[in-house]
């Protein structure tokens, strides 16, 4: 692909404590300014990935993997770095200053901004995520949810290329969560930002432009939501969710009801079901 | 074992003067063996409820009344040793309590202290892992090194190897991927009814919650302001427009439906059941009201 952003080709891991490869030859392509979205079962090696990308862990299958078209290395790293937001899994992880705007403005200490500009960027981000409140808090007071905007807004502030976010959302109340999304929507839409996100959240891959399913360390499906959220079994399979409108629509095909039988996007459900409901 | 609430107010650092005061005059009662969802806005004050329960934290003013055990500000710590025996939590963050250097051990650490032989302990420990679809080829590796999902698994093991009368789940299924949420939820049910376990879950999963819970406590800014059976809770319009309670996919589906078509309906659905009955009447209707015959 020419603009792909990022590139994976046979990339393979194993962790010292395990006999088996817990990345298996994963190849997958990541489209410049497109939201991707990661889903797979528990243990399937998604966090294992992310931390490969962004260099936390030490790739060992030289080549393997390209970011903004330089072949990541330990040469390489340390620039390619500057360019990504990365949220992990676990927040805690994240906090290191005694206050929320230290947290936010320790990845800002790379970038060459003078102090006004510093905190400037910290504030808008803080208030991006509804934190603006919690400025001077201490982080470890914070509820998990709190937690979670505060490691969002850490990454808002970079003004980055690439964002990763590693279910970064995953205890933020449902309204709260939906509005985040919608921030992350925003930057990919009006700045051309790429995103790469994993969840355990249906909805979220709705926003995807690229599904990518993870079962067993490698990619067992890639596409578009439109191709993959229609894999009725094969999602099963993988232990994930179908979307309520896809279940929905199979419930009223087996009751009859004339639906087309092909994806169908919720919003699209509903016009169907309300053309069907002025034709009566 | 019940658990009841009476006037309980908390303030951290309460002897000073920038008190912050996370629950606001909170009562209610639970009934021993029922199943309730703690549902509220990030920052609502749900883990803070949950602490109460157990005694990690101590009402500023009020009481906590579990089973017969009262605290109040002024409840030592040796006074909740029983209690804790009975009461089981799962913190909102896993990592927080495994700490054994093998998931094996982690697990078998609660029964073995409530006084199991080690073998004993480490069978139940199998047991319980084996039972909540734990990966089994992982017993030995440290807990750190497990992924989020795995930890979370290994810890709720731990919580329920030591066979607590009371759980307290602090967004239990945070993490996990959906087919092992859903089996997980199935298994608290299950323990409810048949152990009769009076379970008490912090949760932002409306669908499990509508799905699971027989009652719904509602926190606002650290105010309960509302309890009510799910089917109740989540037809509460005010509620809902004024942003402190989401819905239920299926109840979102179906007002949305009825935004579109102008249907009119007095009840929201809220299971997938619900909502397909729901939808086949509407499809059914004549703009007069009357019932024909469905779409067939
Ligand atoms: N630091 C580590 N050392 C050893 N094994 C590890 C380590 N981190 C993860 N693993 C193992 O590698 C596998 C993949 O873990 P990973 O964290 O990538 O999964 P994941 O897809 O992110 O899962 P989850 O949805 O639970 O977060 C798991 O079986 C896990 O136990
Ligand atoms: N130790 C503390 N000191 C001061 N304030 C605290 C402390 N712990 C929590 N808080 C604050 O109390 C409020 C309630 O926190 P709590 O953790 O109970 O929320 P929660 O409803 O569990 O939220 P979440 O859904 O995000 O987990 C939050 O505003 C939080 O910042
Ligand atoms: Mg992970
Ligand atoms: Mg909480």
């Amino acid at each position: 692909m020419a603009d792909a952003l990022i590139e994976v080709k046979n990339l393979s891991f194993r962790y010292a404590q395990h006999d088996s490869m817990t990345l298996d030859h994963l190849s997958l392509s990541v489209e410049k300014g497109s939201w991707t979205t990661i889903v797979g079962r528990n243990g399937s090696g998604k966090s294992t990935l992310i931390k490969l990308l962004t260099g936390l862990l030490e790739n060992k299958s030289q080549d393997a993997i390209s970011l903004f078209g330089r072949v990541l290395s330990e040469d390489t790293v340390d620039k390619i770095r500057l360019h990504i937001g990365l949220v992990l899994q676990n927040p805690d992880n994240q906090f290191v200053g005694p206050t929320v705007a230290d947290d936010v403005a320790f990845g800002l200490e790379n970038l060459d901004l003078s102090r006004g500009h510093m905190e400037q960027r910290v504030k808008e981000a803080l208030e991006n995520v509804g934190m603006l409140d919690f400025y001077d808090w201490e982080p470890a007071r914070l509820s998990g949810g709190q937690k979670q905007r505060v490691a969002l807004a850490g990454v808002l502030a970079l003004h980055s290329d690439l964002i990763i976010l590693d279910e970064a959302t995953s205890m933020i109340d449902p309204i709260g969560r939906q509005s985040l999304l919608a921030l992350v929507k925003q930057l990919q839409n009006r700045f051309g930002m790429t995103i790469l996100s994993v969840t355990h959240d249906i909805e979220e891959t709705f926003l995807a432009d690229q599904i990518l399913v993870m079962d067993h360390g490698g990619v067992a499906l890639q596409g578009r939501p439109s191709q993959i959220l229609i894999e009725d079994q094969a999602l099963s399979g993988f232990g994930i969710e179908l979307p309520l409108s896809r279940t929905v629509q199979r419930d009223l095909l087996a009751l009859s009801i004339a639906l087309p039988s092909g994806y169908l996007s919720e919003e699209e459900l509903i016009d169907q079901l309300w053309q069907l409901y002025s034709k009566k | 074992m019940a658990i009841v609430f009476k006037e309980v107010n908390y303030s951290y650092q309460s002897k000073t003067p920038n008190a912050f005061q996370l629950l606001k005059n909170v009562s209610f009662r639970l009934a021993d063996g029922s199943f309730t969802a703690l549902l509220g806005q990030t920052g609502s004050g749900k883990t803070t409820l949950l602490k109460h329960i157990n005694g990690l934290l101590k009402p500023s003013s009020g009481q906590v009344i579990v089973g017969d055990q009262i605290i109040s500000s002024k409840t030592s710590e040796k006074d909740l040793a029983d209690l804790r025996k009975n009461v089981g939590f799962l913190f909102q963050f896993p990592e927080t309590q495994l700490f054994a250097p093998t998931v094996l051990q982690d697990v078998a650490f609660g029964p073995e202290n409530f006084g199991q032989t080690k073998p004993s302990a480490e069978q139940i420990a199998k047991k319980t892992l084996e039972m909540l679809g734990f990966d089994m080829t992982l017993l030995n590796q440290s807990p750190i090194n497990l992924s989020g999902g795995q930890q979370r698994l290994a810890a709720l093991a731990g919580v329920l190897a030591t066979e607590p009368q009371i759980l307290l789940l602090d967004e239990p299924t945070a993490g996990l991927d959906p087919s092992t949420a859903k089996r997980v939820m199935i298994l608290f049910k299950k323990l409810q009814q048949e152990k009769h376990l009076t379970i008490l879950m912090a949760t932002h999963d409306m669908d499990a919650a509508a799905e699971f819970a027989d009652q719904i406590l509602l926190m606002q800014q650290g105010k309960l302001v509302k309890q009510a059976a799910p089917k109740d809770m989540f037809q509460e319009k005010e509620l809902v427009f004024q942003k402190i309670l989401a819905l239920p996919k299926v109840t979102t589906f179906a007002i949305r439906f009825a935004a579109k078509t102008g249907y009119t309906n007095q009840k929201l659905p809220i299971s997938e059941k619900e909502l397909i009955s729901f939808l086949q009447r509407a499809l059914s209707q004549d703009p007069s009201g009357k019932e024909t015959t469905p779409h067939a």
